[in-house]
């Protein structure tokens, strides 16, 4: 039990991460970025291949990792979603799933279709809850978590990136007038989504293996739970809705997982359709 | 009227017919070619084919979610999953024939997408790419691993029927059901529910307003995709005679988008083409000894995948900048300005009908009868903790004409949304004729024949003059939709009647060059004009027009009232009117209410409500003396 909830805790602290980043980019882009997992898996191969073949150290192995997906992120944006601003809301969406679609055959090409696992970043036992052991590695996660979470908020607040970001989301006109540039809130907002993506993708790794398409099948799709759950436009619904989201999903495995194959994937559909059938707005969304 | 008309139209008729014929042979030849192709050709070639058309009626089923509802489905594969294994889960377990096993397939993937679509088609259009990604993954982990439904990894069997053993004869079922589903593809836009389904996906309010109700109409068509799914996965488990969960990953949702986009989502050949290249492009180019030396067999099958996400992404943009740039050009030039010779402006179309010619000679409706009332009272509402009205009363008798007038802001507008049902959160009483209108959807109001115009402009922008007019019919056709998708010949009949009827009204009035223009590029007084035409076409009883006159030149205005006049003399209906033009009310209105920052500060006869201290204060911002 004291297990279930403590894993169900560090991923979803990691679901929390990609899902912030869909929030974020859905506020801004209207569309959900379906290519939110692939920052992550980029990031993850990045990391691996640095600390396979380099003799580099792990901090800058992260350090690259984290730019590659941020500049995936920002190349989407870019390419894809900035020409596509004025097109049919559907357009946007269609484009990610696409690019998705490209960045996993990509990877099947490039690995080989093989699956890896990330060393860990910090080794040994914290302490014990419960008779459990508690890793570094899951502090870690959890910290980092709650950093980025306490760091969001004072840049959504307290800059003028942030602010103007938040403007051109819910005011796009009036934020065009008074001078924010938009092409820039868009950036921001996506390269803040790629550094999400990155971040959940190198905190994910040690604990799963990666492989190709690997988190847009569980990270993309648990977080996507999550935001539904906690509003689509609400970024402490995010957070929130995907830490219930890794409790659930940890919790549904250890106790019907056995009796029921995918029973994470079963319970992530029960929760979508239970909370778009009675309260579509979400937990903490602006209805 | 219309002997010259009648002549011309029997004349298109003819050549129409001759083409028509031509086009039919044409497109038998092809069937017979394309059915013909796998003789003499290699036996590993022939089975592509088949999966070729299995792949073809999944894009068709695709084409249904994106082309005709703007939605995003990414769990289509799981609706051929679902449909695959419940066909070789019943053929295992009960003696039934095959045909009927591909329909349980079928109904197997309808009820599935009712259960999703009845969920997430109420809610904003991207949801449901979410809901279905989501379905996605369940099937592939949850669902399609569950022995008792789909044999776990190991997949499921189903054996073929002794007169199928032939993988010619079963090309030939399959193209014959590709060629079903294109048919049935092609009714379903060619009458009523096509024209409600498109109006659904290009204008929601204005489909309300001619009583489409469009949840119904969203979700006839996802179950219908659904139902072809399901068909493709019963075929495609006939076909393969072995299918596993590892036949429907989620990444398939994703390859299969991207060919219905590349297709062109609302072509039908190009989908089922594109769809049909998909299924052998790793085939073909397996083919190409060279190419395969090179790069090997596995990473041939991913070349097509890694292309594709570029170039969708292409696909769009351009497509994107082409309707950008069509738009700006429509903008720049619009063509209702030289209607007709001799006219200056496009109301001079209106006012050569007259309102009883219109309802009584063209669309032949019975005379209205104005027996309802609309009774408004103590009607508040609050957005965003600004109090928008504010407990306001109001009535229209029978066949009266009553004005709703006021400054910017003062919540004309917002009344309207609540009488028509688009105002979500109100307080208050609304009754029609002795019915509640507080719970009724918008839609419903329409069938009880309130009909309104918009101050954008309540058409659907780009469909044409005449397809709008046709639309604005639709609860006017007495047949039912099913009748319309199979034909039948009393919705033959109403359809040919109609476009007469439609062509007449746009003859008569002299906007017959307009026919085939789409409403977005004409000039905004000639929209205003056949959105009035469209309105009025739904036989209303209580016809709510928001500022009709706005966009129009001082004698286009009066030219407007005078018709509008007229409407109320010869017709027996009641007309709620929001109007700044104020020799157009007062000639107009039997009563008027004045309404000022949420209240109604005066009602009554027009003469009266002009020289009223409190309107003149409201209006001119003079103020009221001993009042403050």
């Amino acid at each position: 039990m004291v297990t279930a909830l403590l894993s169900g805790l560090v991923n979803g602290a990691a679901y929390a991460l990609f899902a912030m980043g869909i929030v974020i980019v859905y506020k801004n882009s209207r569309t959900f970025n379906l290519a939110q997992g692939e920052f992550a898996t980029v990031a993850a191969y990045v990391a691996y291949v640095i600390l396979k073949s380099t003799p580099l150290p792990y901090s800058v192995a992260l350090i690259v990792a984290l730019v590659a997906a941020v500049a995936m992120a920002l190349a989407i944006e870019r390419l894809a979603i900035w020409p596509l601003r004025r097109a049919s809301r559907v357009d946007p969406l269609v484009a990610t799933a696409a690019i998705t679609s490209s960045a996993i055959a990509l990877e099947t090409i490039l690995s080989g279709g093989a699956s890896y696992v990330l060393p860990a970043i910090v080794g040994g036992r914290a302490f014990t809850i419960g008779g459990t052991a508690v890793s570094y590695e899951w502090v870690l996660v959890i910290g980092v978590v709650l950093a980025t979470v306490v760091l969001g908020g004072i840049f959504f607040s307290n800059s003028m990136n942030g602010i103007a970001i938040r403007a051109a989301a819910s005011e796009p006109t009036a934020a065009r007038i008074i001078g924010i540039a938009m092409g820039r809130a868009s950036m921001l907002s996506w390269g803040i989504a790629g550094l999400l993506g990155g971040l959940g993708g190198i905190l994910l790794a040690p604990v799963t293996t990666v492989s190709p398409g690997e988190f847009t099948a569980s990270a993309l799709v648990a977080a996507l739970t999550a935001t539904v759950l906690g509003g689509l436009t609400s970024i402490v619904g995010a957070c929130v809705g995907g830490l219930v989201i890794g409790v659930a999903e940890s919790l549904s495995i250890t106790y019907i997982g056995n009796s029921i194959p995918g029973a994470a994937s079963l319970v992530e559909l029960g929760i979508v359709l239970i909370v778009l059938l009675v309260r579509p707005s979400g937990l903490l969304g602006a209805r | 009227m219309g002997l010259i008309q009648a002549a011309g139209r029997r004349g298109v008729g003819d050549l129409s017919r001759h083409r028509g014929a031509a086009k039919a042979l044409l497109i038998v030849i092809c069937i017979a070619l394309v059915a013909v192709l796998p003789v003499g050709i290699s036996s590993s070639w022939n089975l592509e084919l088949g999966f070729a058309c299995i792949y073809g009626l999944i894009g068709l089923s695709l084409k249904l979610v994106v082309g005709s509802l703007d939605r995003v489905s990414l769990g289509q594969q799981a609706l051929v999953g679902i449909g695959g294994f419940t066909a070789a889960l019943i053929v295992a377990h009960l003696p039934i024939p095959f045909g009927l096993a591909v329909v349980a397939g079928g109904i197997a993937g309808a009820l599935v997408a009712s259960l999703i679509g009845g969920i997430a088609l109420r809610l904003p259009r991207l949801h449901v790419a979410l809901v279905t990604l989501v379905l996605a993954l369940a099937a592939e982990n949850w669902l399609f691993q569950e022995d008792w439904f789909s044999g776990g990894q190991l997949g499921a069997t189903l054996y073929r029927n002794q007169w199928l053993a032939d993988n010619y004869h079963l090309y030939l079922l399959l193209l014959a059901c590709l060629l079903a589903a294109m048919l049935l593809d092609y009714r379903l836009g060619r009458n009523k529910f096509g024209r409600a389904v498109r109006a659904v996906r290009d204008a929601e309010r204005v489909a309300e307003v001619y009583g489409i109700r469009p949840l119904s109409y969203s979700l006839s068509v996802f179950v219908i995709s659904g139902f072809l799914a399901g068909v493709a996965g019963a075929l495609w488990a006939e076909w393969e005679q072995v299918i596993s969960v590892s036949d429907f990953p989620y990444q398939l949702g994703l390859v299969l988008l991207i060919m219905v986009v590349i297709g062109g989502i609302t072509n039908r050949l190009g989908v089922v083409v594109a769809s049909g290249t998909f299924a052998i492009f790793s085939v073909v180019l397996g083919e190409i000894q060279p190419l395969v030396n090179l790069v090997g067999t596995t990473r041939l099958a991913l070349f097509l995948p890694v292309l594709t996400g570029p170039l969708v992404t292409v696909v769009l943009i351009r497509a994107a900048r082409k309707q950008e740039r069509r738009d700006a050009g429509g903008r720049g030039r619009p063509v209702g300005g030289d209607l007709s010779p001799g006219s200056t402006g496009s109301v001079h179309a209106l006012a050569r009908l007259s309102p009883s010619i219109i309802t009584r000679d063209i669309w032949r409706s019975p005379a209205p009868i104005a027996d309802s009332a609309l009774v408004v009272e103590n009607l508040s509402v609050t957005l965003g903790g600004l109090n928008v009205l504010r407990g306001i009363s109001l009535a229209v008798q029978p066949g009266e004409v009553v004005g709703l007038v006021g400054p910017n802001g003062a919540g004309k507008t917002t009344c309207f949304n609540c009488i028509s049902g688009y105002q979500r959160r109100w307080s208050g009483d609304i009754t029609f004729g002795g019915h509640s209108l507080n719970k009724l959807p918008a839609s419903s109001r329409g069938q009880l024949g309130i009909a309104r115009t918009f101050q954008g402009g309540g058409l659907l922008r780009g469909a044409s003059v005449k397809e709008n007019l046709m639309i604005s019919r639709h609860r006017a056709l007495g047949y039912s939709a099913a009748g319309g998708v199979f034909g039948t010949p009393r919705s033959l009949r109403a359809e040919k009647v109609l476009l007469e009827q439609c062509r007449e009204l746009l003859a008569l009035s002299g906007l017959e060059r307009l026919e085939n223009v789409p409403v977005g590029t004409l000039s905004y007084g000639t929209m205003r004009l056949v959105e009035i035409m469209c309105v009025f076409a739904t036989d209303p009883k209580l016809l709510m027009l928001d500022e009709p006159s706005s966009g129009m030149s001082a004698s286009e205005a009066s030219l407007l009232g005078d018709w509008l006049a007229q409407v109320r003399t010869e017709l027996n209906i009641s007309l709620l009117i929001i109007e700044h033009h104020v020799p157009m009310v007062v000639g107009l209105c039997d009563r008027v209410y004045v309404l000022d920052a949420g209240t109604v500060i005066a009602a009554d006869v027009p003469s009266n409500v002009r020289v009223d201290p409190a309107v003149v204060s409201a209006f001119l911002g003079e103020p009221v003396r001993g009042d403050t």
